[in-house]
Formats: structure tokens, sequence, C-alpha cells
């Protein structure tokens, strides 16, 4: 194989050097296989690369692009800088390694000596999916004694994850190449064709299998255009969806009682009084924890282990030993009277879908089998995300769909999660140095605040911090004046870069060497190899924190040979399915599976990470915010309240097909098939306003405002207007899309893990400021 | 016989353009121009505009080089015999040192597939990836694509992909009034 790559000619630059296979991971999630063919040193072509399972071989516009134009653009970082001028003047002078170092260093022990270690501030985000780029900050913070930033909240990711955390302990999908066996997809803002297109190709299988498809997004996207039926919803009302679906489902008895009883905890009694749940030491004094259910068999309460049949409806009078009586209702009763308010009409009158395809499409994912349910992040980027997920799941629960193959509440697969969540202590923390954690999502707060403790100096890696955080501009007022040290390690000149004391140049992953990846999309394991050498000076992300301890004399820590350090962190991390790759099968495949139950089915054992030991669909821990039971809450910024009513439009920042956030949209390959960025608003919007295609107009709310030129257009519900994600400042003639959003907290998320960046959840209101120009 | 065609699935092709960049990175050392584009159902390259008034909509797109026509216009423009309809494969042949780069061929092409080339002052057009075929791989459009909406080979062949393709599913040709019989067939979106 290898030979006959190396043989093929390539039009006018003849046979390749070398083909070498390494890993594209831009944080699309689909970490494919890439062969690099490379001639004098440049990679003059890439093909994908094939796997030791076949159906995997796939590569798309932005890998091509990321190979071809990102190593040698003419903004690429090639040596470390320095600034010359005012923050942000473009003014740079080119310093050696030794400078750069031992100018970071001076501030890094000034701001030590002065306000403690932890005033050393670092961030890392997932522009890169190796091992080591995503966990070497960290690291390097842990060494420092400095503060960690946590990434889970500004991923904008974490809503659904602690959604699917609080009702299942967790969450993860059926093998999406076990698509083509569903006949049912009900794909819920997970837009597979534009941000998934690696995995598009199962989906299609299904198609040609008889699946019917159906697509819920407030935008005809990629994916809607495929399915059988567009569910066009009002942004962030997925929950008001779901509760008109659940209404139809149990009016219509469509669900699936036994397994409801068997594997929820719905049948759980709870209490009248308090909403809590009834529990045997309410009734016996001394008895246990244990959750209690009404068996119909004995008409006693009792332990969900010992009942014959525990009821799932009804009210009943619980006799105390102590003669008292405590009157209680099963979790479904409870929840019923939430979803029972929710008629398709009532629904519909809030996520905007008529309330006939609710019905229809409830009893249609109802009545199928097998039903694929695939949500991603779409629908949870809005204050209560977590709700979304939580609605979806107890969808198919009811419809006895999780654990089950060919079915589920499907999100991502793969080994990403175990990467970012099950840090290699003796790796992250050598010698047991550890640093502090604060949120991520409080960043600024922190840094302007100095509470609890004071930022004076912040350094972020893979990250693009202006145009994917939602406050890079009250960074740039009032965030960075407080800071004497900001640095940023980039590939290019990007806008955070701009504004950076120090700016180190870090390599592309063709031209690093030994790390591997795990990714989402798939259970491979594969291993990031050289494919040409970096570009100018550039380092990895390892190498530039190495420096900077050997230039501080303590780089004792910091002194491993690549090749040992790989095989070290796979073999000794602490997810067990990564530990057992064989590493010489990875040395000599570049890649391989790792030993996973197949086919992957997500809780085919039934059991589930949570109390109980069910899927927690009730749950009282939340009864303080009135979410004990699935509740409908409007989005933060909802165009049925008062600040919608001011800012009449939903403005989504939508994923593409085009870039990964940030990363590709500087490509010439990608912007001459994207043109220039773009505001889709529905014609009946667009009408009274006066706004035509081709028209610049200012999207504005009391965050903060940009200039766009519009594009009326179909695709995108009236009241929404949407534009892709990831244009970088440069691209607009004023402002940015991130200067209009925002992080309020979350008190219930903070409570489980972070609140979560709700990037979706901006209103705004748009006005005509010119005509078709430049 | 044997005659090479494309058999392109519109039900497939998601209009990621991942055809174009492909055919440009394979084809970019020589001479730059784009080979293949990627137009939506209202034949926009760009701003894509799906049919219909929300929320009843329909988009589908189309990836379009040349077509190998068999009675290929350009072929009978050109004046210099720089292309030609290949027997042995039915590919029209582009021989760009026999091209004077009069523009007659692109004038006549009811595709709009091929292009002048200002650095080499001749025509370009797809070349089904000649250089390619033979080493047991397909057209760089064809590799590159994620969902495999491209396909190759011979449709004289039954056995081929293509072939089967085109007996099991709907198809039809662009611009059949044109005569030229072109040798890309469409399935069904």
């Amino acid at each position: 194989m290898t030979t006959s790559l190396e043989d093929r000619i390539i039009p006018g630059v003849g046979k390749p050097d070398r083909v070498v296979r390494t890993v594209c991971s831009p944080n699309c999630t689909g970490c494919c296989g890439i062969n690099t063919f490379v001639k004098d040193d440049r990679i003059v072509k890439v093909e994908p690369a094939s796997f030791v399972e076949p159906g995997y071989e796939r590569i798309c516009i932005k890998g091509i692009a990321m190979a071809m134009e990102r190593l040698h653009h003419p903004d690429r970082l090639t040596h470390p800088l320095i600034r010359a001028g005012e923050r942000g003047g473009g003014e740079w002078r080119r310093v050696s390694w030794d400078e750069a170092y031992d100018y970071i260093a001076e501030r890094l022990t000034a701001n030590a000596e002065r306000f403690g270690p932890e005033s050393n501030a670092f961030v890392t985000m997932s522009g890169n999916y190796g091992f080591k780029a995503l966990t070497v900050a960290q690291r390097a913070a842990n060494c420092l004694g400095g503060t960690i930033l946590s990434e889970a909240g500004l991923t904008s990711d974490l809503g659904g994850v602690m959604g699917a955390l609080m009702t299942m302990g967790g969450a993860g999908s059926n093998e999406h190449r076990d698509l083509k066996h569903a006949k049912y997809l009900l794909f819920v803002g997970r837009n597979i064709a534009d941000t998934n297109h690696s995995e598009m190709h199962f989906l299609l299988e299904a198609l040609h299998a008889g699946a019917k498809l159906v697509a819920v997004d407030p935008r005809f996207s990629r994916t809607a255009a495929k399915a059988d039926e567009w569910v066009s919803i009002e942004p962030g009302t997925d929950v008001a969806m779901v509760l008109g679906m659940l209404n139809v489902i149990v009016r219509e008895e469509l669900f699936k009682p036994d397994y409801v009883r068997a594997h929820t905890n719905l049948p759980f009694l709870v209490r009248d009084d308090d909403g809590a749940m009834l529990r045997e030491k309410d009734i016996v004094a001394g008895g246990s924890w244990d959750l209690l259910v009404w068996d119909e068999a004995t008409q006693r309460p009792m332990s969900a282990a010992q009942a014959v049949r525990p009821a799932l409806r009804g009210s009943f009078t619980i006799d105390t030993a102590d003669g008292g009586e405590i009157a209680c209702r099963t979790a479904f009763d409870r929840s019923w009277d939430v979803w029972s308010e929710f008629t398709p009409q009532h629904a519909s009158s809030i996520c905007g879908v008529p309330a006939e395809q609710i019905e229809r499409v409830a009893r249609d994912y109802a009545t199928a089998d097998p039903a694929w349910l695939h949500v991603s992040t779409g629908n949870q980027r809005y204050g209560n995300g977590h709700t979304a997920w939580r609605a979806w799941i107890t969808l198919a629960a009811l419809c006895g769909n999780i654990g089950k193959q060919y079915a589920g509440f499907n999100s991502d697969e793969g080994l990403l999660t175990s990467v970012l969540t099950k840090p290699l202590d003796a790796w992250v923390a050598p010698g047991g140095k550890r640093g502090r954690h604060h949120r991520g999502t409080k960043m600024m707060d922190l840094i302007v605040s100095e509470q609890p403790y004071a930022i004076k100096s912040l350094w972020t890696t893979c990250y693009g911090f202006a145009t994917q955080s939602p406050f890079f501009k009250r960074f740039l007022a009032e965030g960075l004046p407080r800071l004497d040290l900001f640095v940023v390690s980039e590939q290019m000149m990007t806008p955070a870069a701009e504004y950076a004391d120090v700016v180190l140049p870090v390599v592309s992953y063709y031209e690093d060497d030994w790390d591997w990846v795990a990714g989402f999309q798939h259970y491979f394991v594969q291993l990031r190899r050289r494919t040409v050498p970096p570009i100018g000076e550039s380092r990895n992300d390892y190498d530039i924190f190495a420096g900077l301890f050997e230039r501080m004399g303590k780089g004792e820590d910091w002194r491993h040979d690549p090749e040992q350090l790989c095989e070290y962190t796979l073999k000794n991390h602490p997810d067990p399915l990564i530990s057992a790759v064989d590493w010489e099968t990875l040395k000599r495949e570049g890649n391989a599976m790792v030993p996973l139950m197949r086919p992957h089915i997500p809780f085919r054992d039934m059991k589930f990470m949570t109390s109980s030991g069910r899927i927690e669909l009730y749950q009282e821990q939340f009864r303080a915010f009135g979410e004990e039971a699935l509740a409908w809450k409007e989005p933060l910024e909802s165009r049925r309240t008062d600040i919608g009513r001011k800012f009449p439009f939903s403005l989504i920042t939508y994923k593409h097909v085009h870039s990964t956030h940030s990363t590709h949209l500087m490509l010439p390959m990608i912007t001459d098939q994207l043109g220039r960025p773009g505001l889709e608003v529905n014609p009946a919007d667009a009408a009274p306003r006066g706004i035509a295609t081709g028209d610049l107009v200012e999207v504005f709310n009391k965050r903060g405002s940009f200039r766009i030129h519009v594009q009326v257009v179909d695709s995108v519900r009236p009241g929404t207007i949407a534009m892709p994600q990831g244009w970088w400042q440069r691209a607009f003639v004023h402002g940015h899309p991130s200067d209009l959003g925002h992080i309020p907290a979350n008190a219930l998320q903070d409570a489980i893990i972070e609140t979560n960046y709700p990037a979706y959840d901006v209103a705004a209101d748009i006005i005509r400021v010119g005509d078709n120009a430049a | 016989m044997t005659q090479q065609a494309f058999v392109i699935d519109l039900k497939h092709c998601i209009g990621c353009d991942t055809c174009v960049v492909g055919c440009k990175m394979e084809h970019e050392q020589v001479d730059g121009a784009p080979r293949i584009r990627v137009t939506d159902s209202r034949d926009q390259p760009v701003m894509e505009t799906p049919r219909g008034s929300y929320p009843n909509l329909q988009q589908y797109w189309v990836p379009t080089m040349c077509h190998n026509c068999v009675d290929a216009p350009c072929v009978k423009a050109c004046p210099t015999v720089a292309l030609w309809r290949r027997d042995e494969d039915g590919v029209v042949v582009l021989d760009k040192d026999k091209c004077v780069g009069c523009q007659r061929c692109a004038e006549a092409c009811p595709y709009e597939a091929l292009h002048f080339d200002g650095e080499t002052g001749t025509a370009n057009k797809c070349d089904t990836c000649a250089h390619r075929i033979g080493l047991e791989t397909q057209p760089m459009c064809a590799l590159v694509c994620p969902t495999n909406a491209i396909s190759y080979g011979d449709i004289d062949d039954p056995e081929a992909q293509v072939s089967r393709l085109l007996a099991t599913r709907e198809h039809q040709i662009l611009g059949a009034s044109s005569g030229a019989r072109p040798q890309i067939y469409y399935l069904e979106p």
C-alpha cells in the first residue's frame, strides 16, 4: 500500500518523497486519518488514510484546506514575537526563544512573588486533539502553582452533557455505522451534513435502506435538505416541543410502561408535602435511604428491588410506623402535572412547530422500531440548555429506546471525553504539584474584580479567544489592562494574538511528532507523526513550555523523550479502553481500535451511573430550581419576553460545512467557496424593514453591534437571523458577532459543574445601514 | 466498447465543495483553475437559496465537471484538433500543446466546463485525473467526497459500480436538448 502511494505521480510535482499517515483533528470532532504526500518538505497533497477497520476512509474540504494552505499561509507565525508598541498596535519585535522566555519568566516570577503563583492563569481550548496539546498547559499551570481556567463551560457544549449526567450519569452514542439499521431517524439540533459530514455516509446508508429522517432545526440546514421532514423550531424551545410530544405519547398510551417501570425513576413515590422522594427512613425509624415504590401486587410501599409490580401512576397514602400518614404520588404523576399542560397546541404556541406536526412526529417516533434519536450541541446553547438534552432523554426513555441497539439517545461516540475529564495525574501534576482551578466562564469577573484573588497574567493555547468567546471585547476594555502579561500560543496572527504581549509560534499537527489522538465520532486511537519539519522556529505546545521551564531553571520535569512520553501517556491513561491500546500496533498501523464491546450500545446493560442506577427523569435535588420534573423555561433572551420584544430576533451563529470555528476561515480554498460573511434573514422579516439581499445591516443588542451583508432567504425561520460562525474580526467592517454574546451565571448549572456559555441565546435587532456595497 | 462516465448521486451530495478543493489540490501544481464546481438547486455557487418558500423548501447540490460528451461541441469547435474524443474509453481529451487559446471550445460547451487558463494561455478542463487511472484509484473528486456521491467508471461494463447505480436508480443528464450526449449521469436527489 505504502509503496503504491509513493509511486503515485502528482501532476506538476512528480513522485512524492514520502507519504506519511497522520491525523486531522481541528475540533471538528471527526479525526480523519490522513495520508500526507510530501515533496521537498512541503505537503503537496493529502488523501484519506485507511484504518484497521474499513469504512472510515474520509477527508473533507477543511482538512484539505488546512494541509494545503494553513501551513504556509502568509500570516503563519514563524518566530516568537514581543510587542514593540502599544497592545494591539501591530508593531512587533522578532526575538529568540530565550528572549521570549526571559520576558515571560520575569513577569511570571514577579507575579508569583507579589500576588501568589495563582495569579498566573492558563486556558486551553480544543483547537488540537493531540493528548499533549490538550493537557500540557494544565501541566505547566500545575508546575507553577498557577490557575487553570476550565474549558468546559466556554465550549458552549456543557449544557447538554450536564443534562445527560443528571439523568443517566453520562452520554454516548450507538456506533454511527449502525445507523443503517434504524427505521426512523430523529436528528435534533444535530446538523450532521454540515458539521459531521465525515459521518454522513452512514446516515445516507440508512436513507437508502428506507429509514425516515426528520431534522429539527430553526434553519433549513444541509441535513434538513436531506430529510423527509423538516421541523422548523423556535430557537431554544426543545423542551416545549418535547413536552407536547410527551403529552401525546402518554395520552395515547404509546409509551413503554414496562420499560419505564424497570429502568426509570418514574415509579418512585414522591411526597406531596415537599416533592422529595419517599425513603424507607421516612416511614420507619432507622430505616434505610432506599427509594420506595407502591407495589400493586402487595398493595404496600417497598423498595423497587422487592416490588412485584411497581405502580406507575396513582396517589397513595403511606402509613408510617409511628402512626402518621404521608401523602405520595408517583414521580410519573408528578411529572404528568407538567406534561399534561403541554397540549400540542400549547407547545406549538411556544416552539412554533405546528400542533399537528408535533403530534405526527410524536406518534412516528413512539411507534417506529428501531427509532434513533440523535442530538448535538445546537439545541443546548441556551440559558437552560441542560434541560434540552434532559427533555429528549425523557422522550427516548419513555419510548424504551435507551440502551437499545439501533435506537438510543445518541450524541457523540469516541474517547475525547475521557481525555478531557480523566486526567493522568502523574503526567499533569508531576510530583503532586497542583495549581488552582477556576471556572473559565467566570474568567472576566475574576480578572476584573480580583476576587477571590488577583490574576495578573493569562496564557492561551489552542483557543480562538477573540472569535469564540463572548467577552473578548470586554477583555480588551477591562481585563487586559489589569494584566501585565498576555501570552498567546498560536499558528497564525489571530485577532487575539494581535493584542498579546508575547506571541509564540506553535506547529500545526502536520509538523508535530509523537502524539496520540482520541477523538469523537469513532473509537480509534491514532498516532500523530511528523510529516514536514516545523515552519520557521515554531514548536509544539510541550516544547514551548519545556523550554520555558528549562530557562527558569526548573526543567527537571520537562525532559521527556517524545516517543517515550507518547507511549507512557497512552499506556498509563486512566481510561482502560485507552491504556489497553497496543502500542506496537499503533506504531505500525498509525491507528488502533480500542477493545470495546462491539457493537457499542451505550447502557446496553441498563445500568446507569446515577444514584438509583436508573434513568432519573425526576430530579428531586433540583426542587429549589423548580426543575424536579422536566420544566419549560424560556431562554434568557426569548422573543416571548420583554427583552425579546425590544430585540425581536434570535441570532444563531451556526456551525457549518466550510470551517471548524475560526480555524479555516482565512484560507483561500474556503473563502473562495463561502464568499463573505452573510446574515440570513427570512423574507417576512426583511420586507417590512426594506432589507434586500446584499444590503448592509447593523445587528445590535445592548451589549454590542456588528455590520454584515444580508441574504434574504427562506431557509431561516421568521424571527430568527442566522450566520455561519467563526469569521475573524477583520472580515467585518464594524464589530463582531461575539460582541453580542454573554454568559450570565446559571445557578443550577454551577451546582452541577459550571454554567454553559449560551452561545445562541442572543436577542438582537437589525437595521439597514447601506445598500449592496463591497 | 468502453464509455467512461461520472455518476453523481444528488441524494448524497451535501454541497460541501470538498470535490472542488480536492481537484484544486490534485491539479493546482499545473494550472490552478477549477475544473469542477458545485452549484445549488437554483444554480447558485455561493449564496445558496433553496427552492420553494418557507417552510416548504427543497435543496440539492450539483457538482459539474467535463461531461465527456459523445458528440462534444467543444471537439467540433476546436480549430486545431486539440480536443478529441478518445475511442478507447470515450473520454474527451485536451492536448494543451496543440491548443492556441482561441476559447471557441469554452463558448461551445453547454456546461461551462472549459475555462481559459491565463497562465498557460490554453484551455483547461477536467481530464478525469488521467494520471490516476490505472493506479487502482479514482479521480480525486471521487476519492475525497466524504459522502461517496461521485463514481467514475465504464458504463458499458455491467459489473461496474456506475452501471449498477444506473440500473437501480432514477437518473438524468443535464441539458439533453443540446444533443451533445453528455456522460455525467445524475441520480435523483
